[in-house]
């Protein structure tokens, strides 16, 4: 594998990204990033505590209108994700937490779809009380991404390898 | 060379708590804070987004109540952000990003007053599917567009340490 992440660092493409001296290339991407995971992890744990029931007189259906906004984050984080492994493959993909935030993005991402249909879009969660099984939903999504956002900001202190030819850093 | 005030803010017994915790007390407060600004982007920025014109079913008012919520994440990342300064008073104190992050919250924080005194009374009785005046929707534009900043600002900040950053 090490060949492979070698030749992936010595890219013009992830060369770019880590070292031109341009706050688009880095800077700007980790920017990107960020906003991303903010909007996305933000804009589900408002969704899921209106299920929770917080701002009960807000439609559940219109809650979906959001959800636009909530494709264009993931969007915006992916594209971005994917530039910064394009940038240190070695780093992320030797390091298990970052499989474990690959993984609990996409049951996050998985339950998006199942919340809209069967939450916001279900006519019987016009009324008051949701059933225990929507609430379950909710309470597992705010778990996801929380565990998503706590892996993301780890894995910046738990990586072992930063690149293919390099030293191992010490900390 | 350190000025008088690093010398008090670095003997306080929260920097001394910050330092002596690490390695894994710093990255569990970065962890709170971006689920702090997460939460604040979620539901004052989503509430901003509405009086701009998405997810227009949703009257104003009623989604208004998710603003306690972004005051509890800002309130978070405030107590959180003054134990990373407890740290490493000067790695922020002379710090563009930091500055920049700083005068984004005023503007954020002088713009909600504003938002309060001149277009809270029109939204509060906004129904759903109506569109906002066009004073609101500057007010709550800024508003977004400012804790764009304070975020874009706050990522941006290991890149421009002072050089004597130790």
């Amino acid at each position: 594998m090490d060949a492979l992440f070698a030749w992936v660092e010595a890219s013009s493409l992830s060369t770019w990204i880590r070292e031109a001296d341009t706050i688009f290339a880095f800077q700007g991407i980790l920017v990107l990033h960020a906003l991303g995971m903010g909007f996305l992890a933000g804009g589900n744990a408002a969704i899921n505590l209106r299920i929770l029931g917080v701002a009960r007189r807000v439609p559940l259906a219109a809650m979906a209108g959001f959800f636009p906004l909530l494709w264009i984050s993931f969007a915006a984080s992916l594209v971005s994700g994917v530039l910064l492994l394009i940038a240190y493959p070695t780093k992320a993909l030797t390091n298990p937490l970052f499989y474990v935030k690959v993984g609990a993005i996409a049951l996050a991402i998985g339950l998006m779809p199942i919340i809209r249909d069967r939450v916001l879009r279900d006519p019987a969660g016009a009324h008051e009380s949701l059933p225990a099984r929507a609430r379950r939903l909710a309470i597992l999504s705010l778990l996801l991404w929380i565990g998503v956002i706590g892996a993301g900001r780890l894995l910046a202190y738990t990586y072992s390898r930063l690149m293919a030819y390099s030293v191992p850093t010490g900390f | 060379m350190m000025e008088p005030w690093e010398i008090w803010v670095r003997s306080t017994a929260l920097s001394a708590f910050v330092l002596e915790r690490a390695p894994w007390l710093w990255p569990t407060l970065e962890t709170l804070h971006f689920l702090g600004l997460s939460t604040l982007i979620g539901t004052i920025g989503l509430f901003d987004l509405r009086v701009l014109g998405v997810a227009k079913a949703i009257p104003p008012a009623a989604l208004h109540r998710l603003i306690p919520w972004g005051i509890g994440g800002f309130g978070v990342n405030l107590l959180t952000g003054i134990a990373f300064f407890s740290a490493y008073p000067e790695q922020y104190a002379y710090n563009s990003a930091f500055h920049w992050k700083l005068a984004f919250m005023a503007v954020a924080a002088l713009n909600a007053a504003v938002f309060y005194s001149a277009a809270f009374r029109e939204i509060r009785t906004l129904g759903a599917g109506a569109q906002a005046s066009r004073r609101a929707r500057i007010i709550t534009g800024i508003s977004l567009a400012s804790w764009i900043g304070v975020l874009t600002c706050g990522r941006l900040l290991t890149f421009y340490r002072p050089p004597f950053f130790h």
